[in-house]
């Protein structure tokens, strides 16, 4: 580090763009994002709230309960002793809710003879638990019909259960997302659709790939089948603006999540100015998946008439030939990949004219977004 | 705002994530792009950076400075970007230096809005040099704190910085665009 710095170390002291790109629209953007975070975190927040009152309360209630039968057992213990009654068993369900000990058993030995009426009027024993008071240390009249003591406060009913009220804040979320469409649904937790159609047509994956990437308006043009749980929907959009004419490419790969195809991940290219170009291949090489098992994507467009055929050609000589997709503006897209394989960083995009010879060839080599770094599949932002 | 501001701050709200994001938007947006050369990556790196600061602001001890904070976040998020199925390898075959014809939109932009002939050369270095090389020049962090952001040794951020510097005087040299002393 004591080595004077090279002359030009200076001029890396200013930006290395002349255009701000971190624009107040990015800004917004993610301000709403926070805030929308927040509200989301308040909710929850007030749900765990509720969650640990509803808790409390059923504790505080299982609590008396508990209370109850333990005075019970030794009111009726006290009643076989002072009042001889042997009529009531011992562990038989009476109350003696609150008020002094004298009172229990005063009021448990009127109360135990009301207590087996009641009890042949059917009461329940969750019922009868918690009869013969009003809360607040005063007996029940004797022949009166025992009733429950809210037993809302024990068993919350499914409006006031916050799992249910969390259950269906969710659905509420889901059902609001969700387009008035049969075929597509938005599973809790997740924010892109699922697609519920086994085997989709052209139609549905349009509406799939239009749903996971709204306001960019993908025109699908092929669908490639890889294997019974993914599939790659190979899209385009053209823009056109005076004479110039740009085209991007993207690939989703569409897996099967339980019940129905679900995006997974893209790669998209876009091109440079597609008229007045030199060019007569425009290659992109990207790639999804594992370096054991990668999948090599291969697009681009063709700007040369006289290219009939692109293929790609591996280091084995394996040949991928390409889908060529015409487009009404002149230029031709197309596409290739490779099967699932181990990853190599050497292939050719060739070109082939109508009489069959080879007319083009642009060997690619993986150099571009390697970046140094430790390979940490797990690294998360570690403020 | 003075760096001492942010260290007495438990937590942001959206007001002072709008300050956070005036006084260090670009600064994060242009390290993301100088890693990923993709600027709806960068858009998408930069939201998830902020985000994170506003999740976890209460994590910044201060220990650090907060530029230096949100650059090790950067670092991070474009990393696990790069390491994504789907950008794991780009590799746009037909980069035409200082034509537009026929390069990526990508290279294009860079080779449009490049602030200079010496920042179109810094993007054409691999990324393990373009970083620490930034990193050092652009945003005066020491090998320290480098080293921290990226979480390797010192001593490698220092050979890289050795390396980052003869590759480029080469490729400036290249283009005759080396003035060298006389």
């Amino acid at each position: 580090m004591n080595r004077p710095e090279p002359d030009w170390h200076a001029d890396l002291s200013g930006e290395p763009l002349r255009v701000k790109m971190f624009t107040p629209e990015l800004a917004a953007r993610i301000r709403v994002q926070a805030e929308a975070e927040s509200a989301r975190s308040a909710r929850t927040m007030n749900a765990s709230t509720r969650r640990a009152l509803y808790i409390g309360a059923a504790a505080s209630c299982l609590a008396v309960i508990l209370l109850l039968a333990l005075q019970q057992d030794r009111v009726t213990l006290l009643e076989q002793i002072v009042v001889g009654d042997s009529s009531v068993q011992p562990g038989e369900p009476v109350s003696a809710a609150g008020g002094g000990q004298d009172a229990a058993i005063t009021g448990m030995a009127t109360e135990s003879e009301a207590r087996s009426e009641t009890g042949e009027d059917g009461a329940t024993p969750k019922e009868s638990a918690s009869a013969g008071s009003d809360g607040a240390g005063q007996p029940a009249e004797p022949g009166q019909p025992a009733e429950a003591a809210d037993p809302g406060a024990v068993e919350p009913d499914a409006t006031s259960n916050p799992d249910a009220a969390d259950e269906a804040g969710k659905t509420d979320d889901a059902a609001r997302a969700a387009p008035d469409d049969s075929r597509i649904r938005y599973p809790v937790g997740s924010k892109y659709p699922r697609l519920m159609v086994k085997e989709p047509n052209r139609e549905d994956w349009q509406l799939l790939v239009d749903l996971t990437h709204p306001n960019r308006q993908y025109e699908v043009i092929f669908e490639d089948f890889v294997d019974d749980r993914r599939w790659l929907i190979v899209s385009r959009v053209m823009t056109e603006k005076g004479d110039e004419l740009r085209g991007r490419l993207m690939v989703d790969e569409m897996a099967w999540e339980l019940d129905g195809w679900q995006w997974s991940g893209s790669l998209e290219f876009e091109s440079g100015s597609l008229r007045n170009s030199d060019k007569r291949v425009i290659a992109s090489w990207m790639g999804f998946g594992p370096k054991e098992s990668a999948i090599e994507i291969f697009m681009g467009f063709l700007l040369d008439p006289d290219i009939v055929r692109i293929r790609v050609t591996d280091h084995r000589d394996d040949v991928h030939e390409a889908k060529l997709f015409p487009d009404a503006r002149g230029v031709t897209l197309w596409y290739a990949r490779t099967p699932e394989q181990p990853y190599h960083s050497d292939y050719v995009v060739e070109g082939w004219d109508a009489e069959g010879n080879m007319v083009y060839s642009k060997p690619l080599k993986d150099h571009a977004l390697h970046v140094g770094h430790k390979e940490n599949p797990d690294a998360e932002a570690q403020p | 705002m003075a760096d001492e501001h942010w260290r007495h701050l438990a937590r942001l709200d959206t007001h002072t994530l709008d300050q956070l994001m005036a006084e260090y938007g670009q600064a994060v947006w242009n390290y993301a792009f100088l890693l990923v050369k993709h600027r709806a990556m960068a858009d998408d790196i930069t939201q998830d950076v902020f985000l994170k600061a506003y999740r976890r602001f209460g994590e910044f001890r201060g220990e650090a400075s907060v530029k230096t904070w949100l650059l090790r976040i950067t670092h991070n998020v474009s990393m696990n970007y790069l390491r994504s199925s789907f950008f794991r390898r780009a590799l746009l075959v037909d980069r035409i230096r200082g034509r537009g014809t026929g390069a990526s939109a990508e290279q294009e932009f860079i080779d449009r809005e490049a602030a200079s002939e010496l920042w179109r050369q810094v993007f054409r270095l691999p990324a393990k040099y373009r970083e620490v090389l930034v990193l050092q020049a652009r945003y005066e962090l020491g090998v320290a704190e480098i080293a921290k952001i990226l979480d390797i040794p010192e001593g490698t951020v220092k050979s890289r910085l050795y390396a980052a510097r003869r590759r480029l005087s080469a490729m400036l040299s290249e283009e005759g665009l080396l003035h060298e002393p006389t």
